[in-house]
């Protein structure tokens, strides 16, 4: 039995003080790393949100919002799909101020026998889009071909299963990365998929509101203004006619995604700031408290040769290793909260929500114990001053 | 070795009552040498626990100087004296002094870990035989009655040979039988070559003592 073994024998001897003190660490842990890779979560949420809608503008039939709002399309995996002529994507083309325009197709498949399961199904042009491709690129090198389909990160088939949608046939060649958005439930496919997707609904009798070619349809069209055109000519395609469209702006949809996100990480640094000062005064109070209890202890430390340092560092050590094991459990059960539920959490709260990687957790997590170890350590200072003080005649006079 | 006490006074400050201050130990000159037993008696509240705690570096006098090998205790910083008594010095305190969470064994083998010895098992084991506690080697202090926790104090004081044992009322707690038993080891200690110094209120301690002191209202006096 050695000195620096003490303070765990003096933890594991008492059960009941050491887990009190641990429950008070595991709520600072807790809510430190919870509330970080939320934070954390939403705001990469909206970054990948910038990233994929990576337009200036977002034009949309003026009849969309009658059926769904896109922008729940594209936050919350809302499936839904609204159809114009494709020659809309020729006239912005044409339009003075566009650097790039591209087109993408919505199919919102059943939960029917003709159907795996009710998704989103966006059809878009390998040759002129400038969002789905290069998130597609980071996992899938080669072209799509017919009937071939990647899959969002949440969308339950594996690489090299099929899917059926309407009736089709579908094999899943990719699975995306997360971005955290309703885009993560979507499947997606070329347009000349989409086109015979569109078709094979049509000939089971799903209603879609094509007049004419399936193949001369478009649903939205993704916009790149020339710098400084944009708001020229969000206005000059807002006038535009046959069919009347309204137009999206990207930076709108992210701003409005921005402000809520802002509330709620308001919400949560106040909560942990609250959950901090509540648990840091509890802690320094249970401390002081306990370390009442052991004056007499402390004193007989004292007596056998063991410096004010020593007892001092003995106490300190105690506080360390409470804050250690508190923090590893605290986060251990923000782990078992978030990672299962990152689901709920996000439709919980209506936002993007991308859950950073397992490095940046790793981070998080050695950020969160040393935190803790600090505020623990603080907690325990005054405690570990009074005992390194400690009156000897508390165990030189019997009875004292 | 030689522990020297010099013009060792200390002074009290009460919070109440008529006078404020009150001298505990008076102007006291005293020297501790190896081999030798000194036995301090003297009515309770007469200042022997404090000369005692004064002289084991543990409590800083009012006055006057405590000096082991020409160094004097209370002009050393708090690490070295501390040092110093874990190398040099063993108490046995008046009151219950055990480590609640070490065993038996752990507690008396802690202040040799402390002082970085090499651990005196069976010098321990040889002690606690003679004290009937080596059944008790692993069993938790919480658990033992007020005997043996004082002879758990004393075998802890002894396995290590330490220079200096500083004992405040040993035999407290004890049946006549272990009281004899005690004061026979201390005797034994300073036959080794250790100075033992002995606060008591047993009359038969005088009997093993090669010096017996007495004190009176903090009046240092050999008797």
């Amino acid at each position: 039995m050695t000195p620096h073994k003490l303070p765990l024998r003096n933890l594991l001897r008492r059960p009941g003080r050491t887990a009190a003190l641990t429950v008070l660490v595991v709520f600072l842990a807790l809510s430190l790393f919870a509330g970080s890779v939320i934070v954390m979560s939403l705001n990469s949420g909206l970054g990948s949100l910038e990233n994929r809608l990576g337009a200036d503008l977002i034009v949309v039939p003026a009849t969309a919002r009658g059926k769904v709002d896109p922008e729940k399309i594209w936050l919350q995996g809302t499936t839904g799909y609204y159809y114009m002529s494709a020659s809309k994507l020729e006239e912005i083309r044409g339009m003075q101020g566009v650097a790039q325009a591209s087109a993408q197709v919505y199919l919102a498949s059943l939960r029917a026998d003709c159907c795996s399961m009710p998704i989103q199904v966006i059809g878009f042009d390998p040759e002129t889009d400038f969002t789905i491709r290069p998130w597609i690129g980071e996992r899938l090198k080669a072209d799509l071909g017919p009937l071939e389909v990647v899959v969002g990160s949440r969308v339950s088939a594996g690489v090299n299963e099929t899917i059926r949608i309407y009736g089709e046939s579908c094999l899943v060649i990719a699975r995306l990365a997360p971005t955290g958005t309703g885009l993560d439930t979507a499947v997606y496919c070329t347009m000349d998929t989409m086109a015979a997707l569109l078709q094979a609904a049509r000939d089971l009798n799903h209603e879609l509101k094509i007049d004419g070619d399936p193949a001369r349809v478009v649903s939205a069209i993704y916009v790149k203004a020339v710098p400084g055109e944009a708001d020229r000519l969000e206005t000059a395609i807002r006038q535009t006619r046959n069919p009347k469209v309204t137009v999206i702006r990207a930076r709108t949809v992210t701003s409005d995604v921005e402000r809520s996100l802002g509330g709620v990480a308001h919400t949560i640094t106040v909560l942990i700031v609250c959950v901090w000062i509540l648990a840091l005064i509890l802690l320094t109070a249970a401390f002081l408290l306990l370390g009442g209890e052991r004056r007499r202890e402390f004193a007989a430390l004292r007596a056998l040769g063991m410096s004010r340092g020593g007892l001092a560092g003995i106490a300190l050590k105690e506080a360390l290793l409470v804050s250690l094991f508190g923090g590893l459990i605290g986060i251990g059960l923000a782990l078992l909260f978030l990672l299962p539920f990152s689901g709920l959490i996000e439709s919980a709260l209506g936002l993007p929500f991308l859950q950073p990687g397992w490095q940046t957790m790793l981070i998080l997590a050695a950020g969160t114990l040393l935190a803790v170890c600090a505020a623990g350590s603080m907690a325990s200072v005054f405690s570990a001053r009074r005992l390194s003080r400690v009156d000897i005649s508390t165990i030189m006079r019997e009875g004292a | 070795m030689e522990l020297i006490a010099s013009g060792l006074t200390r002074r009290f400050l009460r919070h109440s009552g008529e006078s404020n201050a009150f001298e505990a130990v008076r102007p006291a000159d005293l020297t501790l040498r190896s081999g030798e037993m000194t036995v301090l008696t003297g009515r309770s509240g007469s200042g022997k626990t404090t000369l005692l705690t004064m002289l084991a570096g543990l409590l800083r006098p009012s006055g006057g100087s405590v000096t082991l090998d020409s160094r004097d205790l209370y002009r050393l910083s708090d690490a070295e004296l501390s040092g110093l008594r874990a190398k040099h010095f063993a108490v046995i305190p008046q009151g219950a002094s055990a480590i609640s969470s070490l065993t038996v064994m752990e507690n008396i083998l802690f202040p040799t870990a402390l002082a970085g010895k090499k651990p005196p098992v069976s010098e321990a084991e040889a002690l606690m035989e003679r004290l009937g506690i080596l059944n008790l080697r692993n069993v938790m202090p919480g658990e033992l009655s007020g005997g043996e926790l004082r002879r758990m104090a004393v075998t802890r004081a002894l396995a290590g040979s330490p220079d200096f044992v500083f004992a405040d009322e040993p035999t407290a707690d004890l049946d006549d039988g272990n009281t004899v038993l005690v004061l026979t080891l201390l005797r034994e200690a300073a036959q080794n070559g250790a100075s033992v110094f002995v606060v008591t209120h047993e009359k038969d301690a005088a009997a093993y003592a090669d010096r017996l002191l007495h004190m009176d209202a903090g009046n240092l006096t050999n008797v």
